[in-house]
């Protein structure tokens, strides 16, 4: 069967895509003619199906921050390898530096929680000793000791609670805990 | 460069973070028994729990309060320049969330104020201040003391 002059065109203009020279109006002419044609030549069916699959390829829609993210992700490949070429991690390498920090952090907590020595003022008992690991440098560990200044600390609350008046210490009490909990609904 | 600054900024404040935010939060003597001149006692919860004869002393039963206490601690401060110090800082316990003012008495020279923090009808601390305007003393009783314990101290 002979080509018709259009189908000519068509097989022209197929000749020009594979080749990579049609302009946007010519692969319309391509698409629409592949789109509406019914007598397609046998020849060009496999053409037609190219083509058809093509145009459904076209319509990729380009997200609008696209070139945005693009960019940001590009700076922080660069920030990355920047970091890596940084002179502090060139000299001393990651590890190193990871290992000075946890070293700065050990020494920071051993001088906030390391125990003061003793002080001459302070009572410490030191006979009877009966815990060995004592965590503050004024722990009593003489049981004897524990007891006279618990009393003392228990008798001088006493006392001061019965200053205030028999009674009344315990109503302040009281009333300070309702008041408490009245705050606390009231919040 | 700026990333590593950033980041030993970052561990740096976090750091200081935890350790002032430990320290805020505690209700102790420790620091103020660190001030220099004071006497301090600290009686902890296993010498307590050691505390085993029964003895009445003034009508209160050692014993028995000891047992709901986890620590006893005194610091004494004998000299007008370690008192001051002594007393900025236990303004700042006093200070402390859920502390709460008990009482205040006005005992011949002596102003006394007793603050408690307490959970529901639990006290998880006492802290009474003797201040005579040159010595001062200072107990922090912790523990979970029910009120009618206390109640008992005044009978």
């Amino acid at each position: 069967m002979t080509p018709t002059a259009n189908q000519n065109k068509i097989i022209e203009l197929l000749n020009l895509y594979y080749d990579g020279k049609t302009t946007i109006e010519q692969e319309q002419t391509l698409i629409k003619y592949f789109s509406e044609e019914t007598d397609i030549p046998k020849e060009l069916l496999a053409e037609r199906d190219l083509i058809m699959a093509m145009r459904e390829t076209v319509d990729i829609e380009i997200p609008a921050k696209l070139e945005e993210e693009l960019v940001n992700h590009i700076d922080k490949l660069d920030r990355k390898e920047q970091f890596r070429n940084s002179s502090w991690v060139k000299r001393f390498g990651i590890p190193a530096i990871a290992a000075s920090i946890v070293i700065a952090i050990a020494v920071g907590a051993f001088l906030t929680y390391s125990p003061i020595d003793p002080i001459n003022n302070n009572v410490v008992a030191n006979n009877q000793l009966i815990a060995a690991n004592t965590t503050r440098y004024d722990e009593v560990t003489n049981i004897d000791v524990a007891y006279q200044e618990t009393e003392k600390a228990l008798m001088l609350l006493s006392s001061k609670l019965n200053k205030s008046g028999h009674g009344l210490a315990v109503a302040d009490v009281k009333i300070n805990h309702i008041n408490h909990k009245l705050n606390s609904i009231l919040k | 460069m700026k990333t590593i600054y950033r980041n030993l900024i970052i561990i740096v404040v976090a750091i200081f973070a935890t350790n002032f935010t430990a320290n805020a939060q505690s209700l102790s003597l420790e620091k103020a028994s660190n001030i220099k001149g004071v006497t301090s006692v600290y009686i902890s919860k296993m010498m307590l729990s050691q505390i085993g004869e029964s003895k009445l002393v003034g009508g209160v039963n050692i014993e028995d309060i000891a047992s709901y206490l986890n620590s006893v601690e005194i610091v004494i401060a004998e000299d007008k320049n370690c008192a001051k110090e002594l007393r900025q800082e236990t303004n700042k316990l006093s200070k402390l969330p859920g502390v709460e003012l008990l009482t205040k008495i006005k005992d011949d020279d002596e102003n006394v104020t007793i603050y408690g923090k307490m959970k529901g009808n639990i006290y998880e601390a006492v802290l009474l201040i003797v201040d005579d305007g040159e010595d001062l003393i200072v107990i922090l009783i912790t523990g979970n003391i029910p009120l009618d314990k206390i109640a008992e101290l005044t009978k």
